[in-house]
């Protein structure tokens, strides 16, 4: 699924905190941090954007901003994570349920219980039904793109087609009561209240559901409701005022409205929020600042001071495909290893301002992570002379020649890395032939096992916090498929293997221990140098002077939290 | 169809009176129209830029090594990673080691860059202008002298790739072939697309020259098709063809500027200039100069092209001749 991959979703917490350049530290924002947690009501906040959100439907929402903006503002789910900068930022909260769920002994079945005086935007009742007809959405064929989790964790969820072709709904998905729902599980899965913090785990009322169209307006369970929702261009938020504060531990709701402004450039957006003028200095904009506006805003302490950064604990790397000749050889992987040089890939992004290296598979916020480095490369500048001899001791001593994959459209992956890569390997004697392709059929093609090129630019995310979500899901043998695929290196060793599913295990009788046991798994397959691991994303964003109590989000992979930011009047 | 037979093809470059009163005239034609160009000072400015260009284009690698930075390579130590890449010191680093400054993010030397960019450039509208007068000139005489059929189906050939969207097909074409060696390609589709322009013209100065009488007399005496073509009509069509060759050369320029801006053209890390403008879109605030020099050398280049093709058109075909 296309969605897992870095450049959508974004699920993960940290135990490195947000990073905030200058004073503007985790509280964030304009000036003080405890006032503004206190916070005032009242005002609009304008959200500036260039694309649409992807989807609202929360059956589909699975993307860090639309997660964002959809999880914290419409649609309330079981569980939620704390509004809160930094670490404590990946704390499980209860939100429709009264705790963070009961589990059986083995894991297998988990209970949630709802809250009391639950409402929709019209003052009817939530009830454990519409959860389970929620979750049941996901299921159909009609809503795709949403999380992988109700089909891959739920019992039955195989062969259920969702609610549209099968009325009697799925049985694994029991609602004794009201105010109850238990979900039957395929397997264990110690991790699974966390997992229903995605907005597909939150109610919709049969009654309100109009297929497809529920995209364009999901009828709100959380403190806002949409007043207005032109695609592309405008959406407007209005307070839900069935919405009740003291049913809910995690949502500020401090603006009265909220405006989000789509299709402008990124670099016009940029400008406005540095010269912030107007209304402009009620604006945030949730997405990375461009790289050329990064010197304006670094040099300027004025607008330094507005500079909000959230880590988002995602890795990316470039994968070796291990079933072409010569990637199928160590010794040649170790050496590209060498060769790339992490730096000059982030440079091409915009500096350590938006992202830093790494020489491992985990992102250091995970828990279990290792710091180690396996293929020192000069401080990740690369090292072409040891790589040079590296290839000739595998027998490649005129070098070889490669092919990369990139996207046509800038961005992560886009021609400027794909060039600092190919500098780089140059210097090692490695000739990289690039193959740009529209960002559209990207994942496309490279998942693509047959037609994949011999280096992949990609990346993952961590769903919840255990690497349980990044290690089986792309370098797990049994996860290589011919199209979709995300085990990028076509990694397909049996010891690996063993360990992950032996981890699995792990995980349901000492969790901690499985912890530590994933990151001497990312050792061990570095061991192998299956991919080249380039970098984990900061996001940087900037806010208007009178927006208060702003922080990125770790679970929201950095984006500025919209449970609790505020607007100064 | 105007072969008479019997006249054996060797013997027909007898001196005709056309050929005889070429001798005249025609010696002294190239003569006058190079005089008439050397008095036209904007079209001598335009020569002189053209020749400079070709010797920066041949003379890259010499330039390259004076400055001592190939275009592909990278100069970390020229740019500030904290502050997005951006080069160090004023006016995009412009300086004694830097002539014109490097590129953000990579820190690339754009002097060097436009350099190479210059060969890119010429390549590929050269040969493409190439391609498409080969094909215009062959079709075009086609049409004009065989006329009926050949006429009908060249002309509405001609038609359908005038009204053609072009460039959203090369786009689509470059797109669908991302493996094909990108400057044949450009040059083959490029030319394809273009040379219905070319087509047109020598179609219509080829019909006027075919009831010119000296065609006539030497069709009256004999004289092959492939003697009329290759001894009365192509020398009379050389001075159009130059003059639209000058001419479609700059548009070419662009039009291969405007495929490399929209990331269809050569594939990096080849320098281009349309690349290096769309590069520069993100930072013409941060860094004018770099947005500016690709621009500058584009815009000098298109002006220059067009300028002398301007001046030849004014020496060879003086007014009240030009149709």
């Amino acid at each position: 699924m296309i969605s897992m991959a870095i450049q959508s979703t974004v699920r993960l917490a940290a135990v490195v905190a947000a990073v905030a350049l200058g004073a503007a530290a985790a509280c964030g924002g304009g000036g003080g941090g405890d006032e503004q947690q206190a916070g005032a009501k009242g005002g609009t906040l304008t959200l500036l954007q260039t694309d649409d959100f992807e989807h609202l439907d929360p059956a589909r929402n699975y993307v860090t901003n639309s997660g964002d903006f959809g999880q914290r503002l419409l649609t309330r789910a079981l569980t939620q994570y704390k509004a809160a900068p930094g670490e404590a930022g990946q704390d499980l909260m209860p939100d429709l349920a009264v705790d963070t769920g009961q589990a059986n002994e083995d894991k297998t079945v988990w209970t949630f219980k709802l809250r009391e005086g639950l409402k929709y935007e019209d003052g009817s009742p939530i009830t454990a039904q519409d959860v389970k007809y929620g979750v049941e959405r996901a299921f159909s064929a009609d809503l795709p793109e949403g999380p992988p989790w109700p089909r891959q964790l739920i019992e039955g969820g195989d062969d259920y087609k969702g609610p549209y072709e099968d009325k009697g709904g799925l049985d694994s998905i029991e609602t004794p009561d009201d105010r109850t729902i238990v979900f039957n599980l395929k397997r264990p899965v110690p991790y699974f209240n966390y997992t229903v913090t995605f907005p597909v785990f939150g109610p919709v009322p049969e009654d309100k559901d109009n297929g497809v169209k529920y995209d364009n307006r999901p009828f709100s369970s959380g403190p806002y409701k949409i007043e207005k929702y032109d695609r592309g261009k405008e959406l407007v938020l209005v307070r839900n005022e069935h919405w009740d504060p003291k049913t809910d531990p995690v949502r500020k709701a401090r603006p009265d409205r909220i405006v989000v402004k789509m299709g402008i450039d990124p670099t016009t957006i940029d400008q406005r929020l540095i010269a912030d003028q107007g209304e402009d200095q009620t604006a945030i904009n949730i997405e990375d600042v461009e790289p050329s506006s990064i010197a304006r805003i670094v040099n300027d302490p004025k607008v330094k001071e507005r500079f909000i950064q959230g880590g988002s604990p995602c890795t990316r790397w470039i994968g070796l495909n291990m079933s072409h000749k010569p990637l199928d050889n160590l010794k040649v992987r170790q050496a590209i290893n060498y060769a790339v040089s992490q730096e000059s890939y982030i440079t091409s992004r915009g500096g350590p301002v938006l992202a830093d290296p790494t020489s491992t598979i985990m992102p250091p916020s995970l828990p279990g992570y290792q710091k180690f480095n396996l293929y020192p490369n000069n401080n990740f500048k690369g090292d072409p002379e040891k790589a040079k001899q590296m290839l000739a001791d595998a027998g490649y001593p005129d070098g070889l020649e490669l092919t990369l994959t990139s996207t046509t459209e800038s961005g992560a992956y886009g021609p400027d890395q794909a060039e600092a890569i190919q500098q780089a390997l140059a210097k090692a004697g490695i000739k990289v032939k690039i193959n740009a392709v529209s960002a559209s059929v990207y994942y496309t093609e490279i998942g693509n096992i047959k037609r994949q090129d011999d280096l992949v630019f990609y990346g993952w995310c961590a769903e919840w916090p255990s690497a349980e979500t990044m290690i089986p899901p792309t370098f797990d043998g049994a996860f290589i498929k011919p199209q979709g695929n995300n085990n990028t290196s076509q990694y397909d060793d049996p010891e690996a293997n063993k360990r992950v599913a032996e981890i699995l295990e792990l995980m349901i009788s000492d969790p901690q221990a499985a912890d530590r046991a994933w990151g001497q798994l990312d050792r061990q397959i570095m061991q192998d140098a299956p991919i080249v691991p380039l970098s984990y994303d900061l996001r940087s964003q900037l806010i208007g002077s009178k927006v208060t109590g702003a922080f990125g989000a770790q679970m929201f992979g950095g984006h500025v939290d919209l449970a609790t930011v505020g607007v100064e009047q | 169809m105007a072969v008479p037979v019997g006249v054996p093809e060797r013997q027909a470059p007898g001196p005709t009176t056309a050929a005889a009163g070429g001798r005249v005239e025609g010696r002294s034609l190239p003569q006058m129209a190079w005089r008439r160009l050397r008095r036209d000072r904007a079209a001598m400015a335009g020569l002189g830029v053209v020749s400079a260009l070709v010797l920066i284009a041949i003379f890259a690698p010499v330039l390259t090594w004076l400055n001592g930075y190939s275009p592909t390579q990278f100069n970390p130590g020229a740019i500030d990673p904290a502050l997005g890449g951006v080069p160090k010191g004023p006016l995009g680093g412009i300086g004694a080691e830097h002539w014109l400054g490097v590129e953000p993010k990579s820190g690339r030397d754009i002097f060097s860059r436009l350099v190479y960019g210059a060969r890119v450039s010429l390549l590929i509208s050269v040969g493409a202008t190439g391609v498409a007068v080969v094909l215009g000139t062959v079709f075009g005489i086609v049409a004009g002298y065989v006329g009926g059929w050949a006429d009908a189906v060249i002309g509405r050939t001609m038609d359908v790739l005038l009204s053609f969207p072009s460039l959203i097909f090369m786009i689509a074409l470059v797109a669908m072939l991302p493996n094909a060696n990108r400057p044949l390609l450009l040059i083959v589709v490029i030319g394809f697309f273009g040379w219905s322009y070319v087509g047109r013209i020598v179609r219509g100065q080829t019909i006027s020259l075919a009831q010119r009488e000296f065609v006539e007399a030497a069709r009256a005496l004999g004289a092959s098709t492939r003697y009329i073509v290759f001894r009365e009509l192509l020398p009379n069509l050389a001075g159009p063809i130059l003059v639209v060759a000058t001419l479609t050369i700059p548009t070419y320029i662009a039009v291969e500027a405007a495929l490399s801006f929209l990331g269809v053209g050569v594939k990096p890390p080849t320098p281009s200039w349309g690349q290096m403008l769309s590069d520069a879109v993100d930072w013409y605030q941060v860094i004018p100069s770099y947005f500016v020099l690709p621009g500058l050398c584009l815009f000098i280049t298109v002006l220059s092209f067009n300028l002398l093709g301007d001046g030849l058109r004014d020496a060879i075909e003086p007014r009240g001749d030009g149709s």
